[in-house]
C-alpha cells in the first residue's frame, strides 16, 4: 500500500480528513500520521485550516508539516505557535520540489516515530509532486 | 536552508553523550553542541539563570534534543516548559528515546515536541539518524527566522 495520500485543496483536506465521501473508506484512507500542508491553498486561510486541523488531532495523534513560499517565511512562527511540527518551504523547479518530498517522506515515514506510518499531502501543486493525483494504491 | 548555530542536548547518561556527540560530527553537522546532564539544567539554560544567564555566551539553540527519561526534571516535564514559553517553543525540540511505547510517543507529541526518535542500538545508526537530522533540518526545513539566510538553497528557490 501506498503510505502518501494526496488532495488538492482546504475543502478536500477536511473531507479527507474527516472521512467523509469520497474518503470514507479508511482501509484505503487511513488517517495520516503526518500531513504536508500547503499554506497557499486556493480555497481556504490555511491558517484557519491548520488550526482546525490542530483541534481535530491532538498533536499526539497527528503531525504537520506546513509547506510555504520562501517570501513568506515570516509566517513560521505563526505556523509554530498554532502547531505545525516542521515548516518547509517551496522550490521553484518540479525537481526540487520532488526532492523536498522525498525528503518529507524519508525524514516523516522512514525515521522519525508515529502513531501511523501514513502521509496525506495536501497541496494544489499535486500534479507536480507526483504525475498521478489521488492515486493510493 | 536553515543554518543549525546551536544544538543543546540533554542526557543524563555520559556515554550516552559522547556518542551522541560523535555521532553528531560524524554526520556533519557544522554546530556548536552544548551538553547539559539533565533536564533540570536544560532548564536553566532555557530560562537564562544560573550558569547560563548570558545570553552572549549561552544563546538559545537552533535545534534541541532531548532524552525523555532523565533525573531530577524528565524530559516531558521540559517540554511543558517550552510549551509554555513561546519564545523557546519555536526551538524545534528532537525527542531521542529509549521508549517506543505510543503513550511516550504521544505524551511528547502532545506537549510540543516536533519530532520523536527511538534511540537506535549501534553507534552507525546513531549516525545514520544524525544524518537525517542534518538533511531535514539543515537543508530542508526552515528554523527560526532569519531573512539573511533566504539565500542559494535549492530549496528555497534562490538558486
Amino acid at each position: 500500500m501506498n503510505p502518501v495520500n494526496w488532495v488538492r485543496s482546504g475543502e478536500e483536506s477536511k473531507e479527507f480528513l474527516s472521512g467523509n465521501p469520497p474518503y470514507h473508506d479508511r482501509a484505503s484512507f487511513p488517517i495520516p500520521g503526518v500531513i504536508l500542508l500547503d499554506l497557499n491553498l486556493p480555497d481556504v486561510d490555511s491558517f484557519e485550516l491548520l488550526g482546525w486541523i490542530r483541534r481535530k488531532f491532538p498533536s499526539g495523534g497527528l503531525l504537520i508539516v506546513v509547506l510555504t513560499r520562501p517570501e513568506e517565511i515570516r509566517m513560521i512562527n505563526r505556523a509554530y505557535s498554532l502547531g505545525a511540527n516542521s515548516f518547509l518551504t517551496k522550490p521553484s523547479h518540479q525537481e526540487q520540489l520532488q526532492e523536498l518530498v522525498h525528503i518529507f517522506g524519508g525524514y516523516w515515514l522512514l525515521s522519525n516515530h508515529t502513531t501511523e506510518p501514513n502521509a496525506l499531502v495536501s497541496s494544489s501543486l499535486v500534479n507536480h509532486f507526483q504525475p498521478n493525483p489521488h492515486e493510493h494504491n | 536552508m536553515s543554518t543549525i548555530d546551536l544544538v543543546l542536548i540533554a542526557e543524563d547518561n555520559p556515554d550516552d553523550a559522547l556518542l551522541l556527540r560523535r555521532a553528531i560530527d560524524k554526520a556533519g553537522i557544522n554546530a556548536r553542541v552544548k551538553i547539559v546532564n539533565d533536564g533540570e539544567e536544560m532548564l536553566l539554560y532555557l530560562q537564562g539563570r544560573g550558569a547560563y544567564s548570558n545570553r552572549a555566551t549561552a544563546p538559545l539553540p537552533s535545534l534541541i534534543i532531548l532524552d525523555l527519561k532523565m533525573p531530577r526534571k524528565s524530559g516531558l516535564e521540559v517540554l511543558q516548559w517550552i510549551n509554555d514559553n513561546p519564545e523557546v517553543a519555536i526551538v524545534p525540540t528532537i525527542v531521542l528515546s529509549a521508549s517506543n511505547l505510543e503513550k511516550d510517543v504521544r505524551a511528547a507529541y502532545n506537549l510540543g515536541a516536533n519530532t520523536y526518535f527511538v534511540k537506535p542500538s549501534t553507534f552507525d545508526e546513531l549516525v545514520e539518524t544524525m544524518r537525517m537530522v542534518e538533511k531535514y533540518w539543515h537543508k530542508a526545513a526552515r528554523l527560526r527566522p532569519d531573512p539573511a539566510s533566504v539565500s542559494a538553497s535549492p530549496f528555497l528557490g534562490g538558486a
